[in-house]
């Protein structure tokens, strides 16, 4: 919509729309405000930024985005229909996602893991083994005995796998086995994407 | 259609190469209201996302399994997309990289 008129008063400026409506306030104080609507930007990549006083890449927000996401997994893991469905909110560069999921189905020795909304970064300063995230897991029905369960991506990765560690013990990846048709889980994670 | 009828579409809004092989997804499913001009004015939009890789990698004792991934179930866009970006050489560089990693 077309800017039609700046006006002022007796304290701020305003500019309005065709409507006559006032759009933007310029307050005395030299704060903006937004009367109504949103802000956005035509061009891509564009952003806020915030924390410093130049245009700087590092601190330039340019991406949020929430939504939804269909967790895929090993062939032999039935789930529950909809409870593959998990949801994500990002923020910059990093992503929070939560799932939970039921088994209906489940046979074999394949690892665990279920699919991401985003790729994770490609951490290249860091040896495999470090993790572009480490999340929390809870499960029931699920035979580790007082194993901690957790979660983790890799570099340039978009599949989470799950591992169970007990004291003083290597992590190990779940597999299938670890699981019945009782089942569940529920899992939240971050981590910083490409 | 008339004036005020509401309609839903589906449109993969955003298709992105992410590092080589990913292929990210994102669909919009958008609430429309039908104007009087014949128009439809966007009244909502929500996103549910996927990610597609070349392969599903499994790993067993030493041993990796590499499974194409179906993409017959995909949009006619996103096939495209793979089709040109999942060339032989970057089916190559997956496995290489997935066999690399720690699981």
């Amino acid at each position: 919509m077309a800017i039609s008129k700046i006006g002022r008063n007796a304290t701020d400026t305003g500019i309005s729309d065709s409507s006559d409506a006032t759009a933007i306030t310029i307050t005395s104080g030299e704060d903006i405000d937004i009367e109504s609507g949103d802000i956005f930007f035509s061009t891509a990549g564009k952003g806020i930024v915030l924390g410093a006083t130049s245009n700087t890449d590092a601190n330039t927000l340019e991406d949020y985005e929430e939504g939804t996401w269909a967790a895929t997994t090993n062939a032999n893991l039935g789930l529950t229909s909809g409870s593959n469905t998990g949801s994500y909110t990002k923020i910059g560069d990093i992503c929070h996602a939560r799932l939970y999921m039921r088994v209906t189905s489940i046979s074999g020795t394949n690892h665990v893991y279920f699919s991401l909304p985003f790729t994770s970064a490609n951490n290249t300063a860091t040896d495999s083994y470090n993790a572009e995230a480490v999340g929390h897991v809870a499960q029931w029905q699920c035979s580790f005995g007082t194993d901690h369960v957790f979660c983790k991506v890799g570099n340039n990765s978009s599949t989470l796998y799950i591992y169970h560690v007990g004291n003083d013990a290597d992590w190990t990846v779940e597999t299938n086995n670890n699981m019945d048709t009782a089942s569940q889980m529920a899992m939240n994670i971050t981590y910083r994407t490409a | 259609m008339a004036q005020g009828d509401i309609t839903k579409e589906l449109e993969n809004d955003k298709i992105e190469v992410v590092a080589t092989w990913n292929i990210q997804v994102r669909q919009a499913t958008k609430i429309m209201e039908e104007q009087a001009d014949g128009s439809k004015k966007e009244l909502t939009r929500s996103f549910h996302r996927h990610v597609l890789q070349p392969f599903s990698s499994s790993k067993s004792g030493d041993t990796w399994t590499h499974s194409a991934t179906d993409i017959s179930g995909e949009d006619a866009d996103v096939k495209a997309v793979a089709t040109a970006v999942w060339t032989d050489d970057v089916k190559s560089a997956y496995k290489t990289f997935r066999e690399s990693q720690s699981i």
